[in-house]
């Protein structure tokens, strides 16, 4: 089964970085959509079938956290597993995201296999240890 | 009572953010290490329990190098030599949260800025580095310098 993702990150190298790790990972891809901030990604939201969103959190416009709590807010797309990426890695940070209700965090820098075992944890695709 | 800041701590959070993220292999090298080229200063605060500014320096065909390793295109792309003051930024920016967690661990409380770049000439730069609380020069394999200090 192939997956559609959403990067958002307001720069265009992070964003060039997240697709070609996503397209490195191992992962079937359908369709990898960018937006530069949180206001074009839901529209783009709106429009598109997409599986995960990769979001940054400080982005002009609309902020990753401002997106974040519209889509827990919209019935339609609320269900949608967000996953931040962040340069910043302290407690404090991660307690914020969890009540923010955000699905997981990556950390960066971050390789391929963190991205795959990511998603794979969000949509139920981890292989069973039998063991 | 906080960690000690050191200079081993911002040479190996540079060396491993420039290796895992844009595939550039360095070592420490010393302060009369010689800039090949134009140089690009890019720096971001932190502000919690330790507040300061770390900096980071390099050269402009540094620069473009990142760019294209974060693109994956060649060096002499145009989008590389257009993108090269931006793609330094995100590499402090990640530099930063390697470096905060290093020295202060993981339950630390320091929130970072944006970071901010602009062109720096030698003496300038000397001037920045020498007077820094803490300081480190590595090299990449083609010998470009790179600073790295916080004030």
């Amino acid at each position: 089964m192939a997956y559609n993702f959403l990067v958002v990150d307001d720069s265009p190298i992070i964003r060039s970085v997240v697709s070609k790790c996503l397209a490195m990972s191992g992962l079937e891809i359908g369709s990898i959509f960018e937006a530069a901030n949180g206001r074009v990604a839901l529209d783009m939201l709106d429009d598109n079938w997409i599986d995960v969103v990769f979001a940054d959190l400080n982005m002009p416009e609309m902020d990753g956290r401002e997106m974040i709590q519209e889509m827990a807010d919209n019935k339609m797309i609320d269900n949608i597993p967000v996953v931040v990426i962040s340069s910043e890695r302290n407690e404090d940070v991660l307690n914020w995201l969890n009540s923010l209700g955000v699905s997981d965090f990556i950390s960066k820098p971050f390789k391929p296999e963190k991205m795959k075992s990511v998603v794979d944890k969000l949509l139920g695709n981890e292989e069973i240890n039998h063991g | 009572m906080g960690k000690m800041l050191d200079s081993d701590i911002l040479s190996a959070s540079v060396s491993q953010v420039l290796e895992d993220a844009a595939f550039i292999f360095t070592e420490e090298a010393t302060e009369d290490l010689q800039w090949k080229d134009d140089i690009l200063k890019s720096t971001i605060r932190y502000e919690g329990e330790e507040s300061g500014t770390l900096c980071l320096a390099v050269n402009t065909l540094l620069a473009q190098n990142v760019a294209a390793n974060l693109l994956g295109i060649e060096q002499e792309d145009e989008a590389a030599k257009s993108k090269a003051e931006e793609a330094v930024s995100e590499i402090l920016n990640i530099v930063c949260g390697v470096f905060l967690e290093s020295w202060l661990g993981k339950s630390n409380h320091c929130r970072m800025g944006i970071p901010s770049i602009c062109a720096v000439s030698v003496n300038q730069e000397q001037e920045a580095f020498r007077s820094a609380r803490c300081n480190a020069v590595l090299e990449d394999e083609e010998g470009n310098r790179i600073d790295v200090f916080v004030s």
